[in-house]
């Protein structure tokens, strides 16, 4: 039995081997997917020489392909990295940054910045935009996290509070867009979009540094959130610190969906979808689950990028829309494909 | 039976929700190790507020002490080292094999133990309680009584000194009950673990268990051993009914429950 069980582990890791491939394949073929096409040669050749490249396409691959291509990827592990521990923590599918407030939270930060020029002092001004959402994103999973400390309140509650959340970020938003100029207006529109064509390497390097800081705690969790998914009550009795866990793990998520959100925008689904896909592949034992969420979403991220380049010819669509028209059908699918199973 | 087992000691609790205290200055006479003891009673008696209370689920007052310990206001980990509890039911929609979770409940918390060392036990545990075969199969596959006795395997391989079971033969028929029973009195005996369990069943709990505590309304009716216990008064009392306690042909005490008191 030791052996099947042996096996079973050994088929995991071949899953979640399976699935950076794909995410290497998404990532190569965002590389050279664009306006200007270049051979799949041509891009490795360029990211390992450099020095061979003409000036132009240094640029292209360097300075736009490459940032944004590993934005893609970074982000698509944050968000569903968050929407994974959210999902088990709160103990609800549905949970991810998306669907409890942290984008919407996101969006009124950068529409405060956008529209009426409120931001932290001492921000410069390329700064603005993103301070305001990480701010304002950061700070809506800190109240999510001051209710869940709140004597008595389970997590269902936590999950209520959250839609609560978006509602009231959302209408405040409106409002805002409501008194805004119309110049202003577009660029909101825009923002809340979600588009990768924000990315730079200093954004790169700070969301390289959170991701670096915060997957290995959430991996050293993994046993405890596991314990977790038979129920709180058994987690405890298992000597889980359960409020601790989630504290812990809530800061997590604040930190990789508000720095995610405040770079690229408003980014549905990918915090939603990839722990479904990772779940279905590996199931939950929090060892696979954890990295196989990052590399489904980092996956899906970037095929959503490709997508973006290529559904209208000419022209780059902001990945937001993508991610949201290939994740509604596809997590519908999933739906049906988790029924028939079971 | 491993040694002297050490007793587990409850002295003025107070158990409750926010706002509501169920249990209110219970004491009891110290539970020993390698016994099965049963909580039983009437719907919103208390029994599983106190397990729970006495699992360290639920805030507390008062003293339970195990083996000299104090363990109200105890941490997490430091209960869990001593105290396992069982709730009634494994939650739906968990994407976990009967093994995983068996892991997951082994490496909860830090024990020092080797992986390979957790895989035996987890393996041995199965065995013990005749579901080997169940070891991959995932916890959404598995019937109510399989997953009752995947529950109770979890429980099991903690090795615990206390366990405290929520109802472990509910979702059972009757061939599994008494394989649970069985196995649940052979393990208490073998390791000497002060054993606590909400039974409902009260024939069940004449047979298998030593003593017998009797809960109404958060307070102790009748404590003592199925004879002392289960008399036609604590039905009529406890649960309003009038109620014949006979003993059949193999010794065991009957309940036959005749009308309304």
């Amino acid at each position: 039995m030791i052996e099947d069980y042996d096996r079973l582990v050994r088929r995991r890791l071949a899953i979640l081997a399976g699935l950076c491939v794909v995410l290497l394949a998404g990532f190569v073929a965002d590389l050279v997917t664009g306006p200007s096409q270049l051979s799949v040669a041509e891009a490795v050749r360029g990211l390992i020489f450099p020095g061979e490249l003409s000036p132009p396409v240094r640029v292209i691959i360097w300075d736009v392909r490459l940032p944004q291509a590993l934005l893609a990827v970074m982000v698509g592990a944050a968000l569903s990295l968050a929407g994974a521990e959210m999902q088990t923590i709160l103990n609800n599918p549905l949970a991810s940054p998306f669907t409890l407030g942290v984008s919407s939270a996101a969006s009124l930060g950068a529409a405060l910045a956008i529209v009426l020029g409120i931001g932290l002092p001492g921000i410069a001004n390329s700064w603005i935009v993103s301070g305001n959402a990480f701010l304002f994103a950061f700070g809506s999973v800190l109240l999510l996290q001051a209710l869940s400390r709140l004597r008595g309140t389970g997590p269902e509650t936590l999950v209520l509070f959250g839609i609560a959340m978006v509602f009231t970020f959302n209408a405040l938003v409106a409002l805002i867009q409501f008194v805004a100029t119309q110049e202003a207006l577009q660029q909101l529109v825009f923002w809340s979009m979600g588009s990768l064509t924000r990315g730079n390497w200093e954004k790169l390097a700070v969301l390289f540094v959170v991701l670096v800081l915060v997957t290995p705690t959430a991996m050293w969790s993994a046993w405890k959130m596991t314990a977790l998914r038979l129920g709180e009550d058994r987690a405890r009795s298992f000597g889980v610190d359960v409020t601790r866990l989630r504290f812990v793990s809530l800061l997590r998520v604040s930190l990789l969906a508000a720095t995610s959100v405040a770079f690229v925008g408003t980014i549905g689904f990918i915090g939603l979808v990839g722990p479904h896909i990772a779940r279905l592949l590996v199931g939950e034992d929090h060892r696979f689950f954890l990295p196989a969420s990052m590399a489904a979403g980092a996956a899906v991220m970037s095929l959503s990028s490709v997508a973006s380049k290529v559904i209208v010819p000419g022209a780059v669509m902001p990945v937001g829309i993508v991610t949201a028209l290939i994740g509604v059908p596809f997590f519908v699918a999933l739906i049906f494909l988790r029924r028939e199973r079971t | 039976m491993s040694g002297a087992a050490a007793l587990l000691e409850v002295e003025g609790l107070s158990v409750g929700y926010p706002g509501r205290k169920v249990i209110d200055n219970l004491s009891l006479a110290p539970i020993r190790g390698g016994g099965l003891t049963a909580l039983v009673g009437p719907n919103a008696a208390g029994k599983t507020t106190l397990l729970r209370g006495l699992a360290g689920l639920n805030r507390a007052s008062g003293s339970i002490r195990f083996g000299g310990r104090e363990l109200v206001g105890a941490s997490a980990a430091e209960h869990a080292a001593h105290v396992t509890y069982m709730p009634q039911s494994l939650p739906q929609r968990v994407g976990l094999t009967v093994f995983e979770a068996l892991l997951g409940a082994l490496k909860a918390s830090p024990h020092g133990r080797a992986s390979s060392a957790d895989r035996e036990l987890a393996l041995e545990t199965l065995a013990r309680l005749g579901i080997e075969q169940l070891a991959m199969r995932p916890l959404d596959e598995l019937s109510g009584g399989q997953r009752q006795m995947a529950s109770l395997a979890q429980a099991i391989a903690r090795r615990p000194s206390v366990l405290l079971l929520d109802e472990p033969t509910s979702a059972l028929d009757l061939n599994h009950q008494l394989r649970v029973m069985k196995v649940v009195q052979a393990i208490a005996r073998e390791r000497g673990i002060a054993t606590v369990l909400v039974l409902h069943d009260i024939a069940l709990a004449c047979r298998w268990c030593e003593r017998i505590i009797v809960l109404s309304g958060g307070k102790v009716f009748a404590d003592g051993t199925p004879d002392e216990a289960v008399t036609p008064e604590m039905f009529a009392g406890v649960y309003g009914v009038q109620a014949r306690v006979e003993r059949c042909s193999r010794g065991y005490l009957q309940v036959m429950v005749d009308d309304a008191a």
